[in-house]
């Protein structure tokens, strides 16, 4: 089954503003794809073109190589999950449960009952007494239980605990092993859920300023660290994103890789050379001039 | 490109259907309970001239046009989320709008036979008198035809304002207000002011009359495709709001 997500530059506008601005991607099923961005960056309006909640300005949105909007069998593929208020659900978990299968030809009940096990969810628990954290746990077993090919999960761990959100990671990662699906997760909780992201997309002021692989991305960026004097030396006509000093030692993480040679010769001065976090990385891009720089190279 | 599901059709209808009838249980319930409680201290109310099904005939226009508002206003997201398409959730909620009138009716049946029930075993008088259309009873068949077709048009103008708030916000909504008042007047005219004219607020709107039950009955025909085209038109590019 063909689920590929096509974008091409696509553009979004509200009136007077430009929500999202050129975009084009390709997603692949069997992957995890990072969607990150500052607040207003464009990724809810971004997903919402994916998920036919709205049609593009301008520009294609394709799914498995057909535009989905009211596309009947295409929007039974995609399934956007994100917060909602549920203060006026007074079903059970497993009447909601119940119900949403029945539009979901892929729902696997016995899986969303292992779920509701695994978060020590009540099934017989009515929706609207649900903390907020529970709520959250309830939207992540029917994004992952749905079995749609295409699964969005917008910022649906607030509220959920350390050991809850552990159980999402995990459940998407066996998701992501045993079945062809693919996953968007649009977060800011970037340090903790980077590892789980096969791709990363990083949207800014409405533009798609990285679309690459996760592994590929951290190479853009190494941190240098050591005495201040050799370090600034090393750096010496480089692209520094960024500088943290405490006394003598400086760490400064830089825009591009090193070779080996001169990977060899930061050892032989004495410093250290460790890869970048996405989270510094994503700091540093989505900061206007050096967002600026990178969608010019 | 297949823009509708059958499958999901007939789940947003029996839905909506399931959710509509609860409510129409509920407020059925609390109608039959205020006028028990109302029948014990006033007498006039233990001997009645209009059956069941006249006299919930009122209650029932004012209940599915609040239904359908509320469907305008806060079901559609939920069924997108779903999978569904705009055009499969407008047939099935239109369909769902249908039978809950249409159930409604069966509903003022059952209380009638009630009614009359109950009339053998205490000294309650049970009401013998249908809607009068067109200045004469018309037989239940016909009556209940009548009265499913203006609960359906009542059910679609709530919709239509719920709708006009949702997607276009404050001035949508007001708008799609003024146009209800003009609606429902003129099912007002059609069905119960033969004389054409229809105070709304102290002014007074004259609308062309119809002179037989079988021209009105078109007429109303005519206001619910109207009626279905607006809200088709207005659901079927509607972006839906993440919240």
């Amino acid at each position: 089954m063909n689920s590929d997500i096509v974008l091409q530059d696509v553009i979004l506008d509200f009136k007077d503003t430009r929500a999202l601005d050129g975009i084009s991607c390709t997603m692949h099923p069997g992957k995890i794809y990072g969607l990150i961005g500052r607040n207003g960056a464009g990724k809810t309006s971004m997903l919402s073109l994916i998920a036919s909640f709205r049609q593009p300005s301008s520009g294609r949105v394709l799914v498995g190589g057909e535009e989905p909007f009211e596309h009947a069998r295409r929007m039974e593929d995609v399934h956007f999950v994100y917060s909602w208020d549920m203060s006026e659900e007074d079903d059970t978990i497993t009447d909601a449960l119940n119900h949403y299968a029945r539009y979901r030809p892929r729902f696997d009940m016995d899986y969303a009952r292992e779920l509701l096990a695994k978060f020590k969810l009540d099934g017989k628990k009515v929706m609207n007494k649900l903390s907020v954290g529970m709520q959250a746990a309830v939207n992540v077993i029917e994004g992952l239980a749905s079995g749609a090919p295409v699964t969005i999960f917008d910022e649906v761990h607030h509220g959920m605990d350390a050991p809850s959100r552990n159980i999402f990671y995990e459940s998407l990662l066996d998701c992501r092993e045993t079945q062809d699906r693919l996953f968007i997760l649009s977060t800011h909780l970037v340090s903790e859920m980077a590892y789980l992201f096969d791709h990363v997309l990083i949207l800014d002021e409405g533009k798609l300023i990285i679309d690459e692989p996760y592994d590929t991305l951290l190479e853009r960026g190494v941190t240098v660290t050591g005495e201040q004097e050799r370090v600034e030396t090393f750096l010496r006509g480089r692209s520094v994103i960024d500088r943290k000093q405490l006394g003598g030692t400086l760490a400064a993480m830089l825009f591009g890789s090193l070779t080996a040679e001169e990977s060899q010769r930061a050892v032989r001065e004495g410093l250290d050379i460790s890869p970048v976090s996405l989270q510094e990385l994503f700091i540093h891009l989505t900061k206007e001039a050096e967002a600026n720089e990178i969608n010019q190279q | 490109m297949k823009s509708i599901s059958s499958k999901h059709i007939r789940y947003v209808c029996e839905d909506n259907y399931i959710i509509y009838m609860i409510w129409a249980l509920w407020g059925t319930g609390i109608l039959l309970v205020l006028f028990a409680a109302a029948a014990w201290f006033l007498e006039a109310l233990r001997s009645l001239e209009l059956t069941a099904l006249a006299l919930i005939s009122n209650p029932a226009q004012v209940f599915i046009f609040i239904v359908g508002i509320i469907t305008g206003v806060y079901i559609i997201q939920h069924y997108v989320r779903q999978g569904v398409t705009r055009k499969s959730f407008f047939i099935g909620t239109a369909a769902a709008g249908l039978l809950t009138a249409a159930s409604i009716q069966i509903i003022g049946l059952v209380l009638t036979f009630l009614s009359f029930g109950l009339e053998a075993a205490t000294p309650f008088t049970a009401g013998r008198q249908l809607t009068e259309y067109f200045g004469a009873s018309r037989g239940y068949p016909v009556t209940m035809g009548i009265t499913t077709m203006v609960l359906t048009a009542h059910f679609l103008m709530g919709w239509i304002i719920g709708f006009g708030f949702y997607r276009y916000r404050a001035i949508g909504g007001f708008a799609s207000i003024l146009l209800g008042l003009v609606i429902l007047g003129y099912l007002s005219v059609l069905w119960d002011s033969p004389s054409g004219l229809v105070t709304i607020s102290g002014l007074t709107l004259r609308f062309p009359e119809a002179s037989s039950l079988s021209q009105a009955a078109v007429l109303t025909a005519g206001i619910m495709v109207l009626q279905l085209t607006m809200l088709y038109r207005m659901i079927r590019n509607t972006p839906i709001k993440v919240q």
